[in-house]
C-alpha cells in the first residue's frame, strides 16, 4: 500500500489534470454535434447556441451526470477483485484518461469520426482485461453498454420518425396548420421537459445530495413541465403570418417550430452534459475514491460534488476556447434542415440520451443524433441524406475500441514502471 | 478541425435548391430568346449577336448546375422522392436552353429574314414558351415548400393548378404552331424553298419549349403523387 501513501497527491494531480483535459475535449468537440443541428436548422443562432450549451451542458453534467459517472467509475470493472491492489486501479484509470485524450486528439486532427464514449470504455476494458485479469471486467455490464450503442441510435431514429410523422399528420397536414402548430408545439415542450425533469430528479439529484421520492419527482417534474409549457405557449401565441399565402404560412409554422427548437437545443445540451461528463469524470472519480480512502477500493462511497463541478467547468471552458468554432463549422454545413425537421431529430436524440443517462449507460450522443436525423429522413423530412455515414459509424466502432484499449494498456504499463507495483 | 466532422457529412445539399437554380437559368434563356427575336426581326444583328451569346452563356451555366445536381445524387443517397425522378427532371429542364440555342444559332447563321406576316405570330409563340417556363419555375420553387410542408394537400393542389396552366399553354402553343404553318404555306411559293425548310424547323424548335414544359409538369405530378 506504500505507493498510494507515497505518491497519492502526485497521482491525484495527474488524474485531475487528465480528467480536466478530457472534459475540455468534450466541450471543445462533442458539444458541437449536439448544438450543430439546432444551429443548422436556424432555430437558434451560434451565439445563442454557445450560451445555451454553456448553461445546460453544465446543468446536465452537474445535476444528472452522476449515474453514468458511477458506471465508468465502478460498473465496468469489478472493484472487489482489486481490493488487494488498489494502485492498479489508479494507474489504469489514469492510463485510460491519457489514452482517450491522445486518441481523440489524433482522431480530431485527422478528421476521423470517433466517439469519446467508445474510446474511454475501450480504454478501461483494455487495461483491465490485459493489465489485471480478464475476470476483473464486468462483461455483463460491458455487454449491455455495447448493446446500448446499437439500441440508442435505433431508438432515437424510431422516436424521431414517430415525432415527425405526428408533425406531418397533425400540424402540417391540418386544415389550419398555423393554429395547429401553436397548439402542438407547447405539447412537445411539455414532453421534453417532463422526461428531463423525471430523469434528473429520480436519478441525477441524489448524486448532488438531494433525495426525492418518486411521487415528489413526478409532482415537481409536472410543475416544471407545465411552467415551461405555459411559457412557450405565451411565446408562440404572438407569432402570426404576415399574409395568407401558402408560402408565408409555411414560414410562420417554421418560426413557431423555431421556438420549440430553442427548448430542444437546451434539452440536447443538458442530455449531452449528463452523459458525456462521465467520460472525463468517471475515471477521475475512481482514482479519487481510492486515494481519498487511503487505498480502499470502496465501491459504495459517495461521489464528491467537486468532481461533477470540475467536469461541468471543464466542458464550458472547452466550449468557450475552441468548441464555438466547431459549432460554427457544423452549423454552417447543415443547412438543409428546417426547424420542424430539426426539432424532431434533436428531441428524439435528447430524450434517448437523457434516458440512457438515467439508466447509467454511457452512449454516443453523436451517433444517437445521427439516428434521430435518419428517422426524420425516413419520414421524408430531410432533403438529402448521405447513408454512407452509417458505414463510417460502424467503422469507427471497430477502430476506436481496440485503439483506446491498446493505448491504455501501454500507458498502464508505463505508469506501473514509473511508480512501481 | 481540418476535416469535415462526421455529423455534417450526414447532410447533403438539397437537390431541390439545385433543381431550382437550374430552372431559374433555364427560364432566363427563354426570356433572352424573346429579346433576341425582337432584335433579329428588325435586322439589328449586332444586338441579336449579343443576345445569342448571352443565351450561350446561360446554357453553360445551366449545364454547370445540371452537373452539380447529378454529382449531388450518388447512389446511397437518401431522398424524400425517387432519385431517378430528379435526374429525369433536370434532363428535361436542360433541353429548353438547347432549343433556344438551336433557334438563335440558325437565325444568326442564316441571317433569317422573317416574312412580315410571321413576325407577330412567332413572337407570340416565344411568349407562350416563356409563360410556360415561368410556370414551371414556379412549380419547381413550390417543390421545396411542398417538401417543407410535409407534402401538404394545399401545396399539392397549388402545384397541380400550375401544371394545368402549363398544359393549357401547351395546347394554345400547339394551335399557334398550326396557324403559323398555315401562314407559311401561303408564303411558300414566293420564298426561297431552303429558307422555308429551315423556318419550319425553327418554328418546331420554338413550339417544343412548351411541349417540354408540359412534360416537366407531368413528371413533377408523378413524382409527388402518393
Amino acid at each position: 500500500m506504500g505507493i498510494i501513501e507515497d505518491y497519492g497527491s502526485v497521482l491525484l494531480i495527474i488524474a485531475v489534470v487528465c480528467g480536466f483535459l478530457m472534459a475540455w475535449g468534450v466541450g471543445a468537440n462533442d458539444v458541437a454535434n449536439a448544438m450543430g443541428t439546432s444551429v443548422g436548422s436556424k432555430a437558434i443562432t451560434i451565439k445563442q447556441a454557445i450560451v445555451i450549451a454553456a448553461v445546460f451542458e453544465f446543468a446536465g453534467a452537474y445535476l444528472a451526470g452522476g449515474e453514468v459517472t458511477s458506471t465508468i467509475r465502478k460498473g465496468i470493472i469489478d472493484p472487489s477483485i482489486l481490493a488487494e491492489t488498489p494502485h492498479l486501479l489508479v494507474y489504469g484509470m489514469i492510463a485510460s484518461l491519457f489514452a482517450a485524450a491522445i486518441w481523440l486528439l489524433v482522431a480530431t486532427i485527422n478528421g476521423w469520426p470517433v466517439s469519446t464514449t467508445h474510446t474511454i470504455v475501450g480504454a478501461i476494458v483494455g487495461f483491465a482485461a490485459v493489465g489485471i485479469s480478464v475476470e476483473s471486467v464486468n462483461w455483463g455490464k460491458v455487454g449491455s453498454i455495447v448493446a446500448s450503442w446499437v439500441v440508442s441510435p435505433v431508438l432515437a431514429g424510431t422516436v424521431s420518425f414517430v415525432i415527425y410523422m405526428s408533425v406531418r399528420r397533425f400540424i402540417l397536414g391540418s386544415k389550419t396548420p398555423v393554429q395547429a402548430a401553436r397548439r402542438g408545439v407547447p405539447f412537445y415542450i411539455f414532453l421534453v421537459a417532463f422526461i428531463i425533469g423525471m430523469v434528473s430528479m429520480v436519478k441525477g439529484l441524489k448524486h448532488v445530495g438531494l433525495s426525492l421520492s418518486f411521487e415528489q419527482s413526478i409532482t415537481y417534474s409536472l410543475i416544471f413541465a407545465s411552467g415551461l409549457t405555459l411559457f412557450s405557449w405565451l411565446l408562440v401565441r404572438r407569432i402570426k403570418p404576415s399574409s395568407n399565402s401558402a408560402h408565408d404560412e409555411i414560414m410562420t409554422i417554421e418560426r413557431i417550430f423555431g421556438v420549440l427548437g430553442i427548448f430542444t437545443a437546451c434539452a440536447m445540451a443538458f442530455a449531452h452534459g449528463s452523459n458525456d461528463v462521465a467520460n472525463a469524470i468517471g475515471p477521475l472519480a475512481a482514482v479519487n475514491s481510492v486515494l481519498s480512502s487511503g487505498g480502499m477500493v470502496a465501491s459504495e462511497a459517495m461521489m464528491p460534488k467537486w468532481l461533477l463541478l470540475l467536469g461541468g467547468v471543464g466542458i464550458v471552458i472547452g466550449l468557450a476556447t475552441y468548441g464555438y468554432r466547431v459549432i460554427r463549422t457544423i452549423g454552417s454545413n447543415i443547412t438543409e434542415l428546417t426547424p420542424s425537421s430539426g426539432f424532431a431529430a434533436v428531441l428524439a436524440a435528447a430524450a434517448t440520451v437523457v434516458i440512457a443517462s438515467g439508466a447509467s449507460l454511457p452512449i454516443s450522443t453523436t451517433h444517437t443524433l445521427v439516428g434521430g436525423v435518419l428517422g426524420v429522413g425516413l419520414a421524408h423530412g430531410v432533403a438529402a441524406l448521405n447513408l454512407r455515414v452509417i458505414g463510417t459509424i460502424f467503422t469507427s466502432w471497430v477502430v476506436t475500441l481496440p485503439a483506446g484499449a491498446a493505448l491504455s494498456i501501454i500507458f498502464f504499463y508505463v505508469l506501473k514502471g514509473i511508480f512501481g507495483g | 478541425m481540418a476535416k469535415e466532422p462526421l455529423f455534417s457529412k450526414l447532410f447533403r445539399e438539397s437537390p431541390f435548391s439545385l433543381l431550382k437554380k437550374h430552372m431559374e437559368v433555364v427560364n432566363q434563356t427563354v426570356v433572352t430568346l424573346s429579346d433576341f427575336f425582337a432584335a433579329a426581326l428588325v435586322g439589328d444583328w449586332q444586338a441579336a449577336e449579343t443576345h445569342r451569346n448571352h443565351i450561350g452563356d446561360l446554357e453553360h451555366e445551366a449545364d454547370d448546375y445540371k452537373r452539380q445536381l447529378r454529382m449531388s445524387l450518388p447512389r446511397g443517397i437518401f431522398l424524400p422522392v425517387h432519385r431517378t425522378d430528379l435526374l429525369e427532371l433536370v434532363h428535361l429542364q436542360d433541353q429548353i436552353p438547347n432549343k433556344a440555342k438551336d433557334f438563335s444559332g440558325v437565325v444568326i447563321g442564316r441571317q433569317t429574314q422573317f416574312p412580315d406576316a410571321l413576325g407577330a405570330p412567332i413572337a407570340e409563340l416565344i411568349a407562350k414558351g416563356q409563360a410556360s417556363t415561368q410556370r414551371i419555375l414556379d412549380v419547381i420553387v413550390e417543390l421545396e415548400d411542398l417538401f417543407r410542408s410535409g407534402f401538404s394537400d394545399k401545396e399539392q393542389v397549388m402545384i397541380e393548378r400550375l401544371v394545368l396552366e402549363v398544359s393549357d399553354i401547351e395546347d394554345s402553343a400547339d394551335s399557334d404552331r398550326v396557324k403559323i404553318h398555315d401562314l407559311m404555306r401561303g408564303h411558300e411559293s414566293r420564298e426561297n424553298p431552303l429558307d422555308m425548310i429551315f423556318l419550319y424547323q425553327q418554328v418546331a424548335d420554338l413550339a417544343a419549349v412548351s411541349d417540354i414544359g408540359q412534360e416537366i409538369g407531368h413528371r413533377v405530378l408523378c413524382m409527388i403523387s402518393r
